[in-house]
């Protein structure tokens, strides 16, 4: 309802009065928001840029010291080598969950006895607080008496001694993690369903086998939720913390070999007691965070194929 | 008249209110289970019950908030302000590391107040607990390490106790049995309970904070040490030890699962607390103790010693009320009592007297080392750091993905970097 | 809608081998199914039968599949050493108290999101977008010092109040869920003279009431699992919530894994028994996003 084209001058007051109505019941709507926004999400941000330049144990007061924090991480082995068991989590978990998830989609989607229990007994994993995962799975990763590799001796395979080796260690977290890609399978039923038929059918009159029918229609179609749930499994890898904090008792074992960004962060400000160096490590975070997605964004214009609605 | 009536009324109900309000209750962490954490409980409660004024309330807060999977915990209620009143920590080491953030109370000034003197403990246990002349923290109960070894294996196989390193690992080799390419039983794995890098340095003669108070991890103790637990990595397999030791019970406290306990290993190093757990959980089993063995050129007969401390976080309510309860337990016929009962040292003067369980041979050996040469925790505000980094030194070893020097070379130069950045 | 199954009528041509290609390949389908659904379910069919192992049995190599015997009395034995009822009573408070808080400020800032018009609105909503990027690392440390200069930690107020104060994601669904409600609705409400908070009370909320189960139960499972808020701002261990207890519980009892899968079973199965009453919120709720279009 638009005032605007030759508008009485009482008729663009009233316009106005409304405009200022509605923006103060808006505001008053998002009222809680905002107010979290500004208390703990503005002000804490800024307030972790002003500490990252600071020395600060929190029972004294802060002391300026610029841009040593920074250059010291640039030199810490320990902060380096989380970065490294950062990244290598990342790049193999989160395609691998994204790949699991995609084939399981598929699988599920198919018409069979079952199914509804098929489907809620793969979501069950993510009701089970990540302490007692990681408790249940540091039990079943065992190198002597554990599930696994009592299951892989059966095979004939002497299995390694997982969370006990510095080289295996992340590796078992990986596979814990894929215990809870129920969720994303969830996402992509979902889109799944959503594809039309019509599109499958002209393509079988036009001769396509499976795979065609797949990489041309099926991925296509859920690019979008493929593409929620690579940025959203990116960003929780880069911020993984429970699961190895209890498996290594906090430290980060064996060998530093789970001491993965958010661990070391943690160390520093809640055990060691170094505010200001651990804010260094947060903005730095933020900062991979920010560029990371910014590209990810930018090449999945190409990528990605959204819907016309 | 009217005005005195309501003034002895008002005084009536002041003297009532303040008397009232006069039970202080004071919190105390403790950081075991049963049997240990029992006897402080039992502590509280006898204090509770010979006064009125006080209260105790023991809670059980694994670590004590300051090691473990609760570190941070004892660091976040000092810096949020809602501390405990005392908190009693298994340990020493960490008092010159809590001390330099600004979390620990002085007592000095409590002391009088409370009927305590200083000379009422040992001198080298509480002078471990003093940081540039003050002291910050009480010794509550002292022990030292051994070797535990089990008679009958030692019979079967027709060795006598270790003197010596040689002997200690020839007995070893003899006592492991194999089934097939897996260990079912070891001789002696040097990591195992309180096989700590710290014991093991100064074992081997080495001194981890030189004059200067500069941290060396490559001093020749703590490298020989290393490369003599690389040694037996190398005998044994890094894999195949990791994979025995995952299957053997507790391998870092004392408890009814513990491998020497349960006879997956021959020997073990443990503290004389050890023997309470034994006699509760397997009395019949034929054991013997004897001083670590040493290697050639040390002094037989040393030992580390450790006691446990009370703790006073800065932000503490009721210091005074705590001294009175400190000043109870730190009495020589409760404190030799408490001793009785867990199997430890008292270090309060004149407390032995009281003790009824001297005659054990683990309490024997206990008190014979000692009043002998002794060492223990180094005493350095980088102890957090260089806890970390020789544990991690350590594992890279008996992973077998470092080599000794190698190990310690990276754990100096982290050590060397926070030292140079004030961290 | 599947890949692997056409539709339409079966070409002329190689109809029965078309057919059987169908039943081989729901018959594949069916067994990949049962072996990944094997994956998710084992592992807690292994937490309870460990936790009702003897000491004995545990290590026993290779593991047995069937406790014999079954040691019950594990579960009371875990409990034992640790203020259960504390514990529970903390989590059911915090999971509780903080899933309203979310229904509540999810439905009213979402309400604001989609059926005010407002200048600016949009750019605003972009940002609050933008803050689900944000790693929590960057607020946690001033977030705590904020906390602690109040007096709220040591507390449960901490995880609580937050929730009150909007999540992205709940917003994100919510305003989804009332965007695909007709505006008429609120218009007539309006024309009759309601205020904006009258339409929004009276029309909007009783019709969104999936969405706010779906939110509730997601913020409750949230708060349930949380381990990082408890461990930072729980001092005194009557306070803690069950994550944090049985965490503590570990560190006390390093291998002794009987009792440790007892409590991380009695820990979880809560969870299950919510789970089964409630699982089309958890299961269905996906499609009230409306990510897939």
């Amino acid at each position: 309802m638009s005032l605007i084209t030759a508008a009485p001058p009482a008729a663009a007051a009233r316009a106005r009065r409304r405009a200022w109505k509605n923006l103060s019941l808006g505001l008053l709507f998002i009222a809680p928001w905002l107010i979290g926004f500004l208390v703990l999400t503005l002000y804490p941000f800024f307030s972790s840029l002003y500490y990252s330049f600071t020395s600060y144990n929190v029972l004294s007061p802060p002391k300026w010291i610029g841009l040593q924090n920074y250059q010291h991480l640039m030199t810490d082995t320990k902060f380096l080598t989380s970065i490294k068991n950062t990244l290598f989590y990342t790049i193999i978990a989160v395609p691998l969950g994204v790949v699991l998830a995609i084939g399981l989609a598929l699988v599920y989607n198919q018409k069979m006895p079952g199914r509804p229990l098929f489907r809620t007994l793969m979501y069950v994993p993510l009701i089970v607080p990540p302490v007692a995962t990681a408790l249940l799975w540091q039990w079943i990763f065992n190198p002597q008496v554990g599930l696994l590799n009592a299951l892989l001796a059966k095979l004939g395979i002497s299995g390694p001694t997982w969370l006990g080796d510095p080289s295996w260690s992340k590796i078992a977290l990986i596979i814990m993690a894929q215990w809870g890609v129920g969720g994303s399978v969830l996402l992509l039923l979902a889109a799944l369903q959503d594809v039309p038929r019509q599109l499958y059918e002209a393509a079988e009159i036009d001769g396509a086998n499976l795979w065609q029918k797949f990489w041309n229609i099926t991925l296509p179609m859920i690019s979008p939720v493929v593409f929620f749930i690579s940025i959203t499994g990116i960003i929780s890898a880069f911020q993984v913390f429970t699961e190895a904090f209890i498996v290594s008792g906090g430290e980060g074992g064996p060998v530093n070999s789970t001491l993965f960004y958010s661990l070391y962060l943690f160390q520093q400000a809640f055990r060691f007691f170094n505010m200001g160096y651990a804010s260094a490590m947060a903005w730095l975070l933020f900062l991979a965070v920010l560029i990371i997605t910014l590209i990810i964004f930018r090449s999945s214009a190409k990528v990605v194929f959204y819907d016309r609605s | 008249m009217q005005a005195s009536k309501h003034a002895l009324s008002f005084a009536l109900a002041l003297a009532l209110f303040s008397s009232a309000q006069a039970v202080t209750n004071i919190t105390v962490w403790y950081p075991w289970g049963p049997p240990d954490g029992q006897e402080v409980v039992n502590r509280a409660n006898e204090f509770n019950a010979m006064q009125s004024d006080i209260k105790v309330n023991p809670v059980l807060v694994s670590g004590s908030g300051i090691q473990g999977t609760t570190q941070g915990k004892f660091l976040t209620a000092v810096t949020s302000g809602q501390v405990p009143d005392v908190v009693l920590y298994w340990g020493q080491d960490v008092i010159p590391g809590l001390q330099k953030v600004g979390a620990l109370l002085p007592l000095d000034a409590y002391f009088s107040a409370a009927g305590l003197k200083p000379s009422t403990f040992n001198k080298e246990a509480l002078d471990a607990m003093k940081v540039g002349g003050q002291t910050y923290g009480l010794p509550q109960m002292s022990s030292d390490l051994m070797l535990y070894y089990n008679k009958d294996m030692f019979k079967a196989a027709g060795l006598k106790p270790p003197t010596t390193m040689a002997e200690l690992d020839a007995a070893a080799q003899k006592l492991t049995v194999y089934k097939g390419k897996e260990l079912v039983r070891a001789g002696f794995i040097p990591w195992l309970q309180q096989g700590n890098p710290l014991p093991w340095t100064g074992i081997f003669g080495g001194k981890l904070v030189d004059a200067s108070g500069k941290v060396n991890v490559l001093n020749s103790g703590t490298l020989k040490a290393l490369q003599w637990e690389d040694s037996y990595v190398k005998k044994y397999g890094a894999a195949n030890l990791t994979r025995f030791i995952s299957s053997i019970g507790s391998t870092v406290t004392s408890s009814a699962s513990d491998p020497f306990l349960l006879e997956k290993v021959a020997m073990e190093v443990n503290g004389q607390w050890h023997g309470n757990y034994l006699k509760r959980y397997k009395p019949e089993l034929n054991y013997g103790v004897v001083p670590i063995p040493v290697p050639a050129g040390g002094v037989s007969g040393t030992t580390w010693i450790n006691s446990n401390a009370w703790l006073v976080p800065k932000g503490s309510k009721n210091p005074e009320a705590v001294m009175k309860f400190l000043a109870y337990v730190s009495q020589p016929a409760v404190s030799g009592k408490h001793a009785d009962a867990v199997f430890n040292i008292s270090p309060v003067i004149g407390a032995s007297k009281f003790q009824k369980n001297l005659g054990e041979p683990v309490m024997k050996l206990a008190n014979q080392l000692y009043g002998g040469k002794v060492f223990t925790s180094p005493v350095t505000p980088q102890i957090l750091l260089l806890q970390t980094e020789l544990n991690t030194a350590f594992e890279a070893v008996q992973q077998g993905t470092k080599t000794p020097q190698a190990a310690l070379q990276a754990g100096q130069q982290n050590l060397d970097q926070a030292a140079a950045q004030n961290r | 809608m599947t890949v692997l199954e056409p539709t339409t009528p079966a070409p002329r041509s190689g109809g029965a081998s078309i057919r059987r290609n169908q039943r081989v390949g729901r018959l594949l389908a069916f067994l990949v199914a049962l072996l990944i659904t094997l994956f998710f379910a084992f592992p807690l069919y292994w937490m309870v039968i460990t936790a009702l192992k003897s000491d004995a049995e545990i290590f026993q190599s290779p593991p047995t599949f069937l406790p014999h015997p079954a040691v019950w009395s594990n579960f009371l034995r875990s409990l034992s050493q640790i203020p259960f009822w504390d514990y529970v009573r903390n989590s059911l408070v915090y999971a509780v108290l903080s899933a309203a808080g979310a229904a509540l400020s999810a439905s009213v800032v979402a309400y604001g999101f989609s059926k005010v018009k407002w200048p600016g609105r949009e750019g605003v909503f972009f940002l609050v977008l933008i803050t689900m990027l944000l790693p929590y690392q960057v607020t946690m440390i001033p977030t705590y010092l904020i906390f602690r200069a109040i007096g709220w930690t040591g507390t449960l107020l901490p995880l609580i109040v937050p929730a009150f104060l909007g999540n992205a994601y709940f917003i994100f669904l919510m305003r989804q869920f009332i965007r695909t409600l007709p505006d008429e609705l609120s218009d007539a409400a309006r024309i009759d003279g309601c205020s904006e908070f009258r339409v929004f009370w009276s029309i909007i909320v009783p019709l969104i009431k999936p969405a706010l189960a779906v939110v509730f139960l997601n913020q409750f499972l949230n708060a349930w699992k949380d381990f990082l808020g408890p461990l930072l701002y729980l001092n005194d261990p009557s306070q803690y919530t069950l994550s944090l207890g049985l965490q503590q519980f570990q560190s006390a009892n390093g291998q002794e894994w009987a009792l440790l899968m007892a409590c991380a079973t009695v820990f979880t199965v809560p969870l299950f028994v919510l789970f089964f009453f409630t699982q089309r919120y958890f299961v269905e709720g996906v499609t009230f996003t409306g990510l897939k279009g």
